[in-house]
């Protein structure tokens, strides 16, 4: 055994000197190049095997990953800056006056990556998809549903959204890429997108390979409708399930950027710097909320002011500073930095309960509220999945609570069927569930947790008065009027300070990427800007 | 003998129906099932659209039979070959066995042909020199293996290898067929790890029976007839000290398919084992059933093949 | 006594250092309230602190002091090893023993239960069984039971079937010894040898199998001090904080050492075919 490892190791060794030796001679004419550079295959990881592959129907990230660079939308975020909205298969379009009509002039000679022509009647079929009441889509067909009427197709190059009412989210929603477009034929032929055959579409990458648990390819559409894109050959990811396997994967450069769930931890970046001097390590906002829930419907939580008590008594910059390495924005319901004038000041949700440095008062505050009612304190289970540091900001949490006289004893759930627990109300309190949005707009964050009829109020808690300020300002098409709207929300939830749904902060991560890779500019959502469309390597 | 084979066949299917039962059971004893899991996974619909949701998947996919009526569909397809559709990946599970299984086999033969190559002669050594340097040695080199659990090594060996080498094992999976040599980049170290771990009982298992076998008469008698030492412990001690390691060997390897489950997911090797796991979290019932039957299966027929082994090795065991 | 113990030093050594060990495991399990200086779960220091004076050990992601959990974890350790084995083989033995010597339709039966359970792989039974009783201790206990007894069972049968074959036991029975007094004054004390192998074995192997189960979330709860959660841990943190992987990982190496050595030791003594040395 001992013989046999050292001649691996010798030869492992040698192998290395030779690659060494090579590339430092292939590197040596290493000009600064600004000019994009073809070829070149990108690679980088998804954190799990998609399994089904319809992006229409799915929801997890990492079936976003293995799709985005295969379809267009409609519109997308800009892959130069990805903050703006812009035209992906629409040239342009226009709004009517009432705000509640929208016109889509679609590209001309577009074609399928299988040789058929583009057209609206595309667009027709994969809204109709989307938007039909029977079809479950999580992610486009739950953002979309409330805002659209119908779809229809003027002609073969116009496609025209009627809208319930003049919804000023209806255009980044629909830029999401959740939203795109699939091919009609594709659609009859399949009846749905999950298997690898069916990755028809327009985009700027073809679907070149699944290999199950193993890895994905794209390989470059010579067609692209956009001449001279994409820059790369093609795409490949692997399936690297566990941290420390996409840690190496990064330091043994394999991969060329982290861009997935969860982001790496403030040691994972410390160890990659270390270990590789050639990439650039950065911190970026995920759009995603990290939430406590209490389920109202039950006791001890069904009382408001034991709410009150967790909502004060809840450590937030402790816990953004110790469970997110610092990577985060406590306290803040709407971040400045992704809605920017939408949300409130910070300084002012600094002075919020529950906010509030030092912390002696509400702790103080908090006490006594749980006193009232437990003067023994609370002994609770308290749910948690088993995913990412979801456990570690639990243990966390816990010792935060045990301050006010509330006990917890952690109960850990598998990561899927956590999720099948939550839903179903079978839990006290749940320690820490990140909630990420699929759009970036000031809308999101409340129908996903606030409101009565949220997918992700697991506490079932119903405040009218949150619903309906949340309505109306889901359809106020005045920017101004929409901000006094979302600061009033904002206000009021951070003075009531009982409901179900508890933001400890917006989620933050370190992430990294090969100094050879170039114009790679994350979205703003998890989901966005995956595409790679406008992506290049230097040499 | 071919009696023999008929009726340890036979025993084949009470053995299946049982493990196929207990794992039917133990499945829809853990919480949450597909349906759950799909519709509350995404938390962004509306919480009431979500119930409707989930009584039409069940519906879909007959969750909402009773379960004496599920199983007994089941296995009346499973007898034929036939093992439903995966509830996660849409597809037949058949596909998924025949993807998967090869790749696990493959990486349990490579780690037991390591394990037995180590391990073996390391228990021999161990006997011949009994209570000797190299007998202490050999000992605890072998223990060395059990004491940490197999993640680690994984994780260390991962480790190690990125940062002393700069050198990371494929991160594809290429099969034997297709590319031998890339293929075992990636599957060794996982061979090594888990051979490293299993090594050790038998290790002790080789040690104790040849330590047996050597004070044997028929050993003694060996000696007194003037043959060379070699000859005493080559030809006669160890053919019949390694019967009961064969059988070891044997129950163990035909357990081996399941135990790969960890090293599968640190190596990244898309097998039955990363796939199983997979499918318990996901609840994907039918892809575990079948999984699960076919590691079944494969432990019957390698303890079948072992035990039969044995009987012709051992002269003084036959089955009339 | 003396002099017995003076003799087992000196033909089992190994057996003997694998005793001290064993020895120290279970004075600092017993000891650990007193022996260490925190509780296992205050998360009342910084992270990542490495070790000096004031954490010998260091402290973990959490910052908890290391040495109280290791030395919590011994304790952890000893509890869920020595229980679920004791139950576990215990169980199987007499499972196996019982149905072994009587034979027939009994044995037939029980012989197709522990081939059924052991066709299953153990990590997924034991991953199985844990989501469907929820992550603690104790369920991790009742899990190993449940993996622990069908290898017992199908051991010691074997063992018992020798036992029954035994043409002593027949002329026994023949004259008309109860089988109760043939259980009790012949089958339990030969099966009694491999018992006691199967159980220092395994003391060691349910502390590892308790640590792999926590690397995929079924182990016990991941703020109980159990070294395999410590090890889980730590790999996420190799290079930053080595010492999160380096105490845990010693102690599990080094108890499995010495319940391996000792337990060998024990087996060389008490199996009368390998007593006696030949040259």
């Amino acid at each position: 055994m001992t013989m046999r490892l050292s001649r691996r190791t010798r030869r492992a060794a040698l192998a290395v000197a030779v690659l060494f030796t090579l590339g430092s001679l292939m590197a040596a004419p290493a000009a600064a190049q600004e000019k994009p550079r073809p070829g070149g295959t990108l690679t980088w990881f998804d954190y799990g095997d998609p399994g089904r592959l319809d992006v229409h129907a799915e929801s997890p990230l990492v079936v976003q990953q293995a799709t985005a660079g295969v379809y267009s939308g409609l519109l997308h975020y800009d892959p130069d800056e990805p903050s703006k909205v812009v035209g992906d298969l629409a040239e342009r379009w226009t709004v009517s006056p009432d705000g509640k009509t929208y016109t889509f002039h679609l590209r001309k000679n577009v074609k399928w990556h299988d040789g058929q022509p583009f057209s609206s009647a595309d667009v027709k079929a994969s809204f109709d998809r989307v938007l039909n009441p029977d079809f479950k889509s999580p992610k486009c067909g739950a953002s979309l549903k409330p805002m659209v009427a119908s779809v229809e197709a003027v002609d073969a190059n116009t496609v025209e959204f009627k809208l319930k009412f003049a919804a000023a989210p209806f255009l980044p929603s629909i830029a999401s890429a959740w939203c795109r477009v699939a091919a009609k034929h594709i659609l009859t032929k399949y009846g749905d997108l999950n298997s690898a055959e069916a990755q028809i579409g327009t985009g700027p990458f073809k679907f070149k390979k699944y290999e199950r648990g193993s890895v994905i390819e794209w390989e470059k559409n010579p067609n692209y409708f956009i001449p001279g894109l994409p820059y790369v050959d093609g795409v490949k990811q692997y399936i690297l399930v566990g941290g420390p396997t996409q840690l190496a994967a990064a330091k043994a450069s394999k991969i060329m950027l982290w861009d997935a769930w969860p982001p790496m931890r403030k040691t994972q970046a410390d160890e990659l710097a270390r270990a590789r001097t050639d990439v650039d390590i950065y911190q970026a906002p995920i759009n995603t909320m990290f939430f406590i829930f209490l389920n109202s419907k039950k006791p001890p939580f069904d009382n408001a002011d034991l709410r009150r008590a967790v909502n004060l008594a809840v450590d937030r910059q402790d816990l953004v500073g110790k469970a997110l390495e610092g990577a985060g924005v406590p306290c803040a319901i709407l971040d400045p930095k992704l809605v920017g004038d939408f949300a409130l000041p910070p300084d002012e949700v600094a002075k919020a309960p529950g906010c509030r440095q030092p912390k002696e008062q509400d702790l103080a505050e908090a006490k006594k509220l749980v006193e009232k009612h437990h003067p023994n304190g609370l002994d609770i289970e308290v749910a948690v999945r088993q995913v990412g540091n979801y456990v570690d900001r639990a243990q966390l949490l816990l010792a935060q609570l045990r301050k006010v006289g509330i006990r917890g004893t952690l109960k850990t759930h598998e990561s899927a069927a956590g999720y099948a627990a939550f839903g179903k109300g079978d839990f006290t309190i749940i320690a820490t569930q990140d909630r990420a949005m699929d759009v970036n707009e000031p809308s999101g964050i409340f129908h996903v947790a606030y409101t009565t009829q949220a997918g992700s109020n697991y506490g079932q808690y119903s405040d009218p008065k949150v619903d309906d300020l949340a309505d109306r300002a889901l359809r106020e098409s005045n920017r101004d009027k929409r901000k006094q709207l979302y600061w009033e929300l904002q206000r009021y939830l951070l003075a009531k300070g009982d409901h179900a749904s508890v933001a400890v902060g917006w989620v933050e991560g370190w992430f990294f990427k090969d100094q050879k890779l170039r114009n790679y500019k994350p979205g703003l959502t998890t989901y966005d800007n995956n595409t790679f469309m406008k992506v290049w390597i230097a040499q | 003998m071919s009696t023999y084979i008929l009726h340890r066949l036979l025993l084949f299917i009470p053995t299946l129906f049982g493990a196929s039962i207990l794992i039917f059971v133990l499945m829809r004893l853990v919480p949450g099932d597909i349906a759950e899991i799909l519709v509350y996974q995404t938390g962004s619909e509306a919480s009431a659209v979500q119930q409707k949701q989930i009584q039409q998947i069940r519906r879909e996919l007959g969750l909402d039979r009773p379960v004496v009526t599920q199983y007994l569909d089941w296995i009346g397809g499973a007898v034929r070959g036939d093992f439903g559709q995966s509830y996660v990946q849409r597809r037949p599970v058949i596909d998924i066995l025949k993807e998967r299984f090869p790749r696990s086999m493959e990486l349990a033969a490579l780690t037991l042909v390591i394990a037995i190559v180590w391990a073996v002669p390391l228990g021999v050594v161990s006997a011949v020199r009994q209570n000797g340097p190299l007998d202490y040695l050999a000992r605890l080199i072998s223990l060395s293996g059990l004491s940490l659990p197999l993640f680690f090594t994984g994780a260390l060996i991962l480790y190690g290898l990125v940062r002393f080498f700069r050198w990371l094992p494929p991160l594809e999976f290429v099969a034997f067929t297709e590319n031998p040599v890339e293929n075992l980049k990636q599957l060794i170290w996982p061979a090594l790890a888990q051979a490293y771990y299993i090594s050790a009982p038998i290790t002790r298992l080789t040690r104790s029976q040849m330590l047996e076998v050597i004070r044997q008469d028929y050993v003694r008698t060996a000696r007194a007839k003037g043959l060379a030492e070699r000859a005493v412990i080559y030809r006669h001690a160890l053919r019949n000290s390694l019967l009961p390691v064969v059988t070891f060997i044997g129950w163990w390897g035909g357990r081996l398919l399941g135990g790969l489950v960890i090293m599968e997911m640190i190596f990244v090797v898309p097998g039955m084992g990363s796939a199983l796991i997979q499918a318990v979290s996901q609840r994907d019932y039918p892809a575990v059933q079948a999984m699960i039957f076919v590691m079944a299966l494969v432990f019957l027929i390698v303890n079948l093949a072992v035990d039969l082994l044995y009987a012709w090795l051992d002269p003084r065991i036959r089955y009339a | 006594m003396k002099a017995a113990f003076t003799r087992f030093v000196v033909r089992q050594p190994l057996g003997a250092a694998g005793a001290v060990v064993v020895l120290v495991l279970i004075a600092v399990a017993l000891f650990a309230p007193i022996l260490a200086p925190h509780g296992p779960k205050d998360a009342a220091f910084a992270p990542y602190v490495a070790p000096g004076r004031e954490f010998p050990m260091g402290t973990d992601q959490l910052g908890r002091d290391l040495l109280s959990r290791v030395i919590w974890g011994a304790r952890l350790s000893l509890y869920v090893g020595v229980v679920s084995v004791v139950f576990g083989i215990t169980l199987g033995s007499v499972w196996g023993a019982v149905t072994g010597y009587l034979g027939g339709a009994a044995d037939a039966g029980s012989q197709r239960v522990v081939d059924s359970l052991m066709a299953l792989p153990p990590i997924i039974l034991a991953l199985s069984l844990m989501a469907a009783l929820g992550q603690s201790v104790d369920n991790v206990i009742l899990a190993l039971v449940i993996l622990l007894t069908p290898t017992a069972a199908r051991t010691i049968r074997s063992v018992a079937l020798g036992v029954a074959a035994n043409p002593f036991i027949e002329a026994a029975q023949a004259t008309g010894a109860s089988q109760t007094r043939i259980i009790f004054r012949h089958l339990i004390p030969n099966c009694m040898a491999s018992y006691i192998v199967l159980v220092t074995t395994n003391i060691s192997y349910a502390i590892v199998v308790e640590a792999s189960l926590s690397f995929i979330g079924a182990g016990a709860p991941p703020d109980e001090p159990s070294w395999g959660g410590m090890l889980t841990a730590g790999i996420q943190a190799l290079e930053t904080a080595p010492w999160m992987v380096f105490f845990p990982g010693l102690a599990i190496s080094l108890a499995v050492f010495g319940l391996n050595l000792l337990g060998d030791s024990i087996r060389d003594l008490t199996d009368p075919r390998l007593r006696g040395g030949l040259g």
